[in-house]
């Protein structure tokens, strides 16, 4: 038992001095990047992230590093992933649109439906982490509520759950739609970005295959299926094609 | 012919010939109409002869015994075009109404000597000689001479115009250049004083000089003609020896009389053969010559951003100004400007040559190798009545990542606020982060999630088992009470049987109506105490007892009461009576509730 607790405190302590660690990496990879050592920032917060942490802010600076540096396919890379965390960011959203801008590939997306576009939007408003804790909030409301209802037998509380039962069961239901909606979107999806200059896209998953076209750094691919070393990738315009997967780096 | 107004006559100037053998066709036209009506109309030749042009009209008016008569000739070359016998119809003109029409000439054409398209430059040399004699007549003469009369599109005829002169000529001028419909003319490099030479034909000398040289390619298959170029030239005139004294005086050199004379040469019909179809390469755009092709870069070796020049070069004979530009497949990734074309053209001698160089200036944006596909090269050459493809090597660029930022590719389809933000720099850094998180920990996914989602089911779960537990406490105990009712309700009832007797009346009614009133309670779960009458008929309905049985129960409730509290006596039998139908309501009710 007591080995047990001085186990707890150390992992505790150990954790802390990690991401106490972490903040300084952070703070020296700003300190270099203000230098206009943008080399040395992104190993600073390169081994952020080897020490198992990461942030928004920490992606968005990587990003911005990497976009000093020239390599294109990893700034957008970061900020992605930046943009994932956090979605409504300002800086996040200006910095990645302007290194979209720098990709060679112009991908005519087809114009969404009205509807669909409506959708997209309003299921996208919420990130999938605020989705699963308002999910878990109601729910968790909902089972006091019934709790309630079922024990106490008192006027004023009957009245009350009475009231509140059928409101909070359309919400729940609803952000859990929402969320199981999300979840699986995220979970079948596969992104990822071209991280070499250029890369050319085969009609199979050889290396003598035919290709097809070729893509540049930054462009962004979605994954369908892969195979050994490859992809097979889809753009947004419907063109489909295998990539090696060392070419792309999944977001 | 004094009562016709019109007579057509038509001539020919030979009735044999051979292929490719001018014929001159003549139409007259005598009587008093003759000037009066138009052009004859021609008649079809039925593809013997081919109609070269026409070589004027000559007008001849003339007073016969003090009348007037004209006649007018209009004169036409023909080419023969097929051997056999051919009768050309008769002409015919119109004039108030009437058809006046020419008696029709019959003419025979042979197989020429020169037949077939051999183009061999001493044949034509020869033919030409033969033509030469036949045309050359009169003292000043100008000859369009063509180096050969069939060729292919696009290969050049090189046709001299030759003044032959018996005459001193001082000075010429070309008053009308030909006409060259169907042709890209490139002329030659000739010297203003042209060489001159003697050249005896038919026994007489003439002076000859070559005053123009041009090559001529024929921009399309099929019949064409050089039009004819007029001349002026200054003659000085020596006089004839049988002119009077006075005339005589001016006849020498230094007397001379100059005379302006115009002198047209004939038309030349070039037959223009198409490409053979055969073998014919894809890429051919009609180069006709003989070539040589060449493709470079000027360095293989660079950096993004940096041009690159690659040159085509094609040198060669032929009609290099014609030449299409060769398709080089530029990779996309370079940035590429239209290409630079520059020509130099040598005419000298027989031939048109020279070299066309493209020069791409090439942009690579993207690092990488980059190929650049062999390019080809097509021509026609009309020596050896061949296609010819010529092929270079691919060019291998490397391309290194330059120092210098990323340039964006100047793409068309960006939106107003998306140029605004091209040249613009990225957003600062954010200087602190408070919210480091492991590495792909997400709410969704971690245990504490799935420990909120499960936990409250759980707690779901026991409430329930609690609360059902509860309600069953609650519906047992009524359970119960209804099961004993019956047993309860004849307990008491035993209890009023032991006290029946005269004495004790009012507990044996006290007995009964307890009895009664507390099987209904003990049946439906109530406070015996607080029963009315007004719920337990509520009860009964809602029971549906029989309305019967009702009277009889309350009917015997209101005994109960009234004889608990009255003073009379009863007799023993009535009480047993009354104990008996007691006994009755309860085991009716008790099938009922």
């Amino acid at each position: 038992m007591k080995l047990r607790i001085i186990t707890i405190v150390l992992f505790t302590l150990l954790q802390l001095a990690m991401a106490q660690e972490a903040d300084y990496l952070f703070q020296q990879g700003n300190t270099h990047y203000q230098n206009g050592e943008y080399e040395q920032a992104t190993e600073d917060y390169e081994a952020v992230l080897q020490q198992g942490y990461e942030s928004a802010e920490l992606y968005y600076n990587l990003g911005n590093a990497y976009y000093k540096t020239n390599q294109l396919g990893k700034g957008i890379l970061n900020y992605e992933r930046a943009h994932e965390l956090a979605p409504k960011d300002p800086d996040i959203q200006y910095n990645l649109e302007i290194a979209r801008l720098r990709v060679v590939d112009k991908i005519p997306e087809p114009p969404p439906y009205f509807l669909l576009s409506v959708w997209n939007t309003a299921k996208n408003v919420l990130t999938l982490s605020q989705l699963s804790i308002l999910a878990i909030a109601l729910w968790i409301l909902f089972v006091f509520i019934v709790v309630l209802r079922w024990l106490v037998r008192k006027k004023f509380v009957s009245q009350l759950t009475r009231l509140t039962f059928m409101p909070v069961l359309i919400l729940l239901l609803f952000f859990t739609f929402m969320f199981a909606v999300r979840f699986q979107e995220h979970t079948t999806t596969r992104e990822a970005i071209v991280i070499v200059d250029k890369v050319d896209v085969t009609s199979s998953p050889s290396q003598d295959a035919q290709q097809v076209f070729s893509l540049h750094e930054g462009v962004k691919v979605n994954i369908t299926e892969s195979s050994s070393d490859y992809y097979r990738i889809r753009l947004r315009d419907g063109k489909i094609g295998w990539l090696s997967q060392n070419t792309v780096e999944l977001i | 012919m004094g009562a016709e107004p019109l007579s057509v006559t038509t001539s020919v100037d030979k009735t044999q010939l051979a292929v490719n053998q001018q014929l001159l066709f003549t139409v007259e036209l005598s009587g008093e109409a003759a000037q009066k009506v138009g052009n004859p109309e021609l008649p079809s030749m039925n593809g013997y002869l081919n109609y070269l042009g026409s070589r004027g009209t000559s007008q001849n008016i003339s007073f016969v015994n003090g009348k007037m008569s004209v006649s007018k000739s209009f004169n036409y070359y023909y080419m023969a075009a097929k051997e056999g016998t051919f009768t050309i119809p008769s002409v015919k003109v119109s004039y108030k109404g009437k058809t006046y029409s020419s008696k029709p000439v019959q003419i025979t054409i042979t197989k020429s000597a020169s037949a077939g398209q051999k183009s061999g430059s001493q044949q034509s040399q020869q033919r030409l000689s033969q033509e030469e004699s036949n045309e050359i007549t009169d003292e000043l003469m100008l000859r369009a001479v063509v180096d050969r009369k069939n060729v292919y599109q696009n290969q050049p005829v090189i046709v001299t115009y030759r003044i032959y002169a018996r005459v001193n000529v001082s000075s010429y001028g070309i008053s009308k250049l030909p006409e060259l419909t169907g042709f890209w003319a490139e002329d030659f490099q000739m010297p203003s004083n042209p060489a001159t030479r003697q050249h005896v034909i038919n026994g007489k000398r003439y002076t000859v000089a070559d005053i123009k040289k041009q090559a001529l390619f024929p921009t399309s298959p099929g019949d064409k003609t050089i039009g004819p170029m007029v001349l002026e030239c200054d003659v000085r005139v020596r006089r004839n020896t049988n002119r009077d004294i006075f005339d005589s005086f001016f006849d020498d050199p230094f007397f001379g009389r100059s005379v302006r004379k115009k002198v047209s040469s004939k038309p030349v019909k070039i037959n223009v053969i198409p490409f053979p179809s055969e073998n014919k390469p894809a890429d051919f755009s009609g180069a006709v010559g003989d070539y040589t092709f060449d493709v470079s870069v000027d360095k293989k070796d660079v950096e993004t951003n940096e041009a690159v020049t690659l040159k085509v070069t094609i040198s060669g004979t032929g009609n290099i100004k014609l030449l299409p530009q060769p398709g080089v497949q530029i990779p996309p990734d370079f940035e590429q400007y239209d290409p630079e074309m520059r020509q130099n053209i040598q005419r000298s001698g027989n031939t048109i040559s020279g070299q066309k160089t493209f020069e791409y200036v090439l942009v690579p944006r993207f690092p990488g190798k980059q190929r650049i596909d062999p390019v080809t090269f097509s021509y026609f050459d009309p020596k050896t009545k061949q296609y010819h493809t010529l092929k270079s090597e691919e060019i291998v660029i490397t391309v290194r990542k330059g120092d210098d930022q990323f340039v964006a590719s100047s793409g068309s389809g960006l939106s107003k606020r998306e140029v605004e933000l091209l040249g613009k720099d990225i957003r600062f850094i954010k200087l602190s982060s408070d919210d480091f998180q492991r590495v792909g920990s997400r709410f969704y996914s971690s245990f504490l999630f799935y420990a909120l989602a499960m936990g409250p089911l759980l707690l779901l779960g026991v409430a329930f088992a609690y609360k059902s537990h509860v309600d069953k406490l609650h519906q047992n105990e009524a359970y119960a009470r209804s099961r004993k009712a019956n047993a309860i309700a004849m307990k008491r009832l035993g209890k009023a049987k032991a006290v029946l007797d005269e004495n004790s009346q009012k507990e044996f009614y006290a007995e009964i109506a307890d009895a009664l009133y507390g099987f209904v309670a003990d049946k439906l779960n109530k406070e015996k105490a607080g029963l009315v009458r007004s719920e337990l008929e509520n009860e009964f309905e809602k029971h549906s007892i029989d309305p019967n049985v009702q009277s009889e129960y309350f009917d015997l409730i209101n005994k109960c009461d009234f004889m608990r509290f009255a003073p009379s006596t009863v007799k023993l039998e009535q009480m047993k009576e009354f104990y008996q139908r007691a006994k009755q309501v309860i085991i009716k009710l008790e099938k009922a509730l």
